[in-house]
């Protein structure tokens, strides 16, 4: 009997917390209406993931991708070639294009990794709190005790040169701030009456953590995220400029920068526009961030 | 005699997002020099707004108010620019709050808040307002008062710390002192030391206003009082008229509610229901829907403040009407 | 009474005696700690690295004796543990290892390039503090009107640059261009030469200014202008926006309105009180911005030819020369702890409330 009326007080507590967070949703996009420039930010994103995802299809030299046209080399920009040509005769404006799709890919799967390894290890050490928070939590502070960026450099240095290396150096240094945020939710909620009625359920510490406390520390991870993504592809486009990020002849903003910097003085057009376009990608992202920040965590001050 | 306040009509409104919230919709009352008027009402009923209108310090792109009169010793306050207002708050007016750890800033010593404050408005330099500092502190009954001015707020307790903002409002001998709440989040014993310094130092201002839920403590101070509710004035007059002999429906609702010691065992008498909201006021007197011998025209027609005793004016029709 | 040891090694990392330097032995010890992990770090980053050091060192056609002979000079014979053990105990020597590409050791390279990324990190940083916390507390009191908005929206797009484009923009418009500023390096070299700077301290500025030698103060300045103004873009708008943030807490905190219905002057509330309040979070946010700043200068190096560390790093990694590589990182990963060391010592300075040591009433 007990059972049962613990199960039915839980599902009225998920039923209860779905249907706060639906009206929550209409008071959000509210609230996001309200904020011109999260707006803006929000129409940049959009129009960069549009560009990212369908741009390929689009493009009007899209075999510069891979071949290079040497006759056509270092034309400033003209109606045919709208950022002009670089060193190699590739159109500038289909390989700032091309950029976008992998910036995007750079930025999710990093972002992704980022999370996995931060929500675990955070969850892990907020349920289970003793030594394994603590060794946890000493690890962390000694990965948060290097300049992060700095780290991901010498990380992606030591790997082999490339896109996946970029990445996996990135999230290696931006998981520590996600097991902090995870940690600290999970430490709140681990004394909820849900979970101990779940427990008394029988449930193991596995269906708890996966089913009742990620759920909830959603909201701030997601705020973080959108946050970080604009950060994450400027950290992977200075990584690309350094060399030790995406290698030619891949289209990478920042390594098209660094490639476009031996011309600059005659042939600006080839380091400007990927440049620009990092600069508004990581701006949409923080106008967007920022209104979202506004409105779930107005202590929050990092960044 | 030269009242020290006078009040016609004032009216505080608030622009919100869901609209204008009325939180103080025409009061009026007077203060003579050397009197303690104690503002009474629930929470919310806008005591707190009204205080702080008076004085001028709420946030002007949000708040308006106006009035048919605002005067403090003979001075029309609402005329006053932005910089004739900061000569007066302090000097001419000054105002405690409820939660005393909250109103004093945490990284700076009480000596140097206080001395700061002395030497803006009395012009000296810092050792002579430390000095007078430390006579208020010794006025106002802490022990020490010399090295007191060297500690830092969170070393110190709430009531001790009650007492440093009673000494920061008085020592410069300000014209009226506003106290909102402020024995509220103090325990018993120390709530009745505040008061009674309170009433100590009286003769430190020409006037006292006591805002507070408490009944009680209007009892204990105050020579006036005036009852508030949802932004309006339904009863005000001597202490002992109104306490003794309450009139309008809601203050003797109120009076019921205090439990007695000597009184007989049963139910907590209370006055059922909620404080109107404030964007949409009912038509006619505010406190209508929960008053228990109101009559229809009650609905309709708002009571205005008729004296029915000397000096003691009640806004109800049933009471004008008999 | 004497102690035993261990019990005395306890108090001492309790902190039992009541001083500031204990407290600064307590937090040494943690620090001690994370410089261990820091140093696990790069010793793994070491071993992973796909580039084998006897080949580079030995060339293409060397001998078996002495690739035997390099092996075992890099001490490459011995299990990892005892290679982790040699690598501390060089470390702690300060030999980081010799850079094959100037063929100097490490750690003198690190001292050569190490000032003048100090005076460009120094200069952009006096840029962003004398800047950015004025206009962040403006920004914060004149709050939601039309120069907050713009102000936001100035100091996001700040954040959002890369600093690698700014630089070369800048370049294109003030060498190319307009012709104001020079393109690259640190000193021009006909001053170089003709006014040759003694080097005291390896600040050019401050260098120059000691020996008066007023020409090559002047191309100093000049030359680091550019980079500096670049490196403080972000600094900026980073500062402007935590300040703004902070200050907004602040001021909507309980006894800025008592402080303010005391009739204090506005300007006292802000940049006295009010500021003093924002200080602890602002500073850490600083400290941070300053760690992610790192990247920042390396960027800055090389695109303006500066010669520091970032250049320097860049280098060896293009080279893969990794040994720099990791004593660059090492060397500033460590600067950094101690920077986070000397902000958690200014916190107990600047709140009351947070004690180094227990007081006595």
């Amino acid at each position: 009997m007990e059972q049962i009326k613990n199960h039915t007080r839980l599902n009225n507590f998920i039923v209860k917390n779905l249907l706060i967070t639906i009206k929550n949703l209409d008071n959000i996009l509210y609230q996001l209406r309200q904020n011109k420039l999260s707006i803006l930010g929000l129409i940049m994103i959009s129009f960069f993931v549009i560009i990212a995802l369908f741009g390929p299809y689009f493009v009007p030299y899209a075999q510069d991708a891979m071949t290079t046209s040497v006759e056509n080399r270092l034309l400033p920009p003209s109606s045919e070639h709208f950022f002009g040509t670089d060193d190699l005769g590739r159109d500038v404006f289909t390989r700032v294009i091309l950029g976008a799709g992998v910036s995007l890919k750079i930025g999710i799967i990093a972002i992704s990794i980022t999370m996995f390894i931060g929500i675990s290890l955070g969850a892990i050490a907020g349920y289970f709190g003793g030594w394994i928070d603590e060794i946890i939590m000493r690890i962390t502070d000694i990965f948060l005790a290097f300049p992060n960026l700095l780290l991901a450099m010498a990380i992606a240095a030591a790997l082999k040169p490339g896109l996946t290396s970029a990445m996996l150096a990135i999230s290696l240094t931006w998981w520590p701030w996600y097991t902090r945020l995870v940690r600290g939710q999970t430490l709140q909620l681990k004394n909820q009456p849900f979970v101990y009625a779940s427990k008394s359920m029988g449930a193991n510490s596995l269906y708890i953590i996966v089913r009742h406390i990620l759920p909830n520390c959603i909201g701030p991870v997601i705020v973080n995220a959108s946050l970080d993504m604009g950060y994450i592809i400027l950290a992977a486009a200075s990584l690309g400029f350094i060399g030790v990020g995406a290698q030619p002849p891949t289209p990478e903003w920042g390594l098209m920068v660094s490639t476009g910097r031996k011309f600059f003085l005659d042939s600006s057009w080839m380091a400007i526009f990927p440049g620009m376009a990092i600069f508004f990608t990581v701006l949409g992202f923080n106008l967007l961030g920022d209104g979202l920040r506004d409105i779930f965590d107005p202590q929050s001050r990092l960044r | 005699m030269d009242k020290l306040l006078k009040v016609k009509n004032l009216k505080t409104h608030f622009k919100t997002r869901k609209g204008i919230v009325k939180a103080v919709d025409g009061i009026s009352f007077e203060l003579e020099k050397g009197e303690v008027l104690g503002i009474a009402g629930e929470t919310g009923s806008g005591k707190s707004v009204a205080a702080k209108s008076i004085m001028r310090i709420l946030p002007s792109n949000t708040a308006f108010s106006k009035a048919d009169c605002l005067e403090l010793e003979g001075q029309n306050l609402l005329e006053l620019s932005k910089s004739d207002l900061k000569n007066i708050w302090g000097k001419k007016i000054a105002i405690i709050f409820q939660n005393p750890f909250s109103y004093i800033n945490p990284l700076f010593s009480i000596g140097k808040q206080m001395s700061d404050v002395i030497s803006f408005h009395e012009k000296i330099n810092k050792k002579e307002a430390l000095k007078i500092a430390s006579e208020m502190l010794h006025l106002v009954g802490m022990p020490n008062p010399k090295s007191i001015l060297k500690y830092y707020p969170h070393e110190l307790s709430g009531g001790m710390i009650q007492r440093v903002m009673i000494a920061m409002s008085l020592s410069c001998k300000p014209a009226l002192l506003i106290a909102d709440e402020p024995t509220t989040a103090l325990d018993v014993t120390v709530q009745a030391q505040i008061l009674k310094l309170l009433n100590d130092l009286r003769d430190k201002t020409s006037g006292i206003i006591l805002i507070t839920h408490n009944l009680a403590i209007i009892l204990e101070i105050c020579n006036a009082i005036a009852v508030m509710y949802a932004g309006k004035l339904l009863e005000k007059g001597c202490v002992e008229d109104v306490i003794y002999k309450p009139s309008h429906p809601y203050t003797q609702g109120l009076l019921q509610a205090i439990p007695k010691l000597d009184g007989q065992e049963g139910k907590l008498k209370y006055v059922p229901g909620n404080i109107p909201s404030a964007l949409n006021p009912p038509d006619g007197c505010r406190f209508s829907p929960r008053c228990p011998v109101s009559l229809p025209c009650c609905n309709h027609r708002e009571p205005v403040l008729t004296e029915i005793s000397p000096r003691h004016f009640v806004a109800c029709h049933r009471v004008t009407r008999s | 009474m004497k102690y035993p040891l261990f019990e005395y090694f306890l108090l001492f990392i309790q902190g039992e005696r009541m001083n500031v330097l204990a407290y600064i032995r307590r937090r040494l010890f943690f620090l001690i700690l994370v410089l261990f992990g820091l140093s696990i770090i790069t010793f793994t980053l070491t071993k992973i690295v796909p580039v084998d050091p006897t080949v580079i060192w030995s060339g293409d056609r060397a001998s078996k004796e002495v690739i035997q002979k390099i092996r075992i000079d890099f001490g490459l014979d011995k299990s990892v543990p005892m290679q982790y053990y040699l690598y501390v105990s060089n470390l702690l020597k300060g030999n980081m290892g010799k850079s094959f590409t100037t063929k100097h050791f490490v750690i003198d390279d690190v001292k050569q390039f190490f000032p003048a990324t100090l005076e460009l990190v120094i200069f952009a940083w006096l840029f962003a503090l004398f800047i950015g916390i004025p206009v962040g507390i403006y920004s914060a009191v004149k709050s939601n009107t039309q120069i907050d908005h713009i102000g936001r929206f100035f100091s996001l797009s700040g954040v959002s640059l890369p600093l690698f484009w700014l630089g070369l923009l800048l370049q294109i418009l003030f060498f190319k261009k307009l012709g104001w500023f020079p393109l690259q390096g640190r000193i021009g070299t006909t001053t170089a030469i003709f006014h040759p700077l003694q080097s005291i301290t390896g600040l050019y500025i401050l260098d120059s200014l000691f020996t008066c030698n007023w020409i090559a103060l002047k191309d100093a300045l000049w030359h680091i202008s550019l980079p500096a103004i670049t490196l403080a873009f972000s600094a900026i708008a980073l500062v402007t926006r935590m300040t703004r943030s902070c200050m907004l807490e602040i001021l909507s905190k309980e006894y800025i309105t008592m402080e303010k219905a005391y009739g204090l002057p506005d300007r006292k509330i802000y940049f006295v009180y009010a500021l003093k309040n924002a200080l602890v979070p602002i500073i850490t946010i600083v400290a941070l911005a300053i760690g992610n700043n790192f990247l920042g200068a390396i960027l800055v190096e090389t695109v303006f030819d500066w010669p520091g560390l970032g250049r320097y790093a860049v280098r060896s990694i293009l080279a893969a020369d990794f040994a720099p590589v990791m004593g660059v990182t090492l060397i500033i990963g460590t600067i950094y702890v101690f920077l986070n060391l000397l902000v958690d010592i200014l916190y107990a300075l600047i709140d009351p409330r947070i004690t180094l040591f227990k007081k006595t009433k």
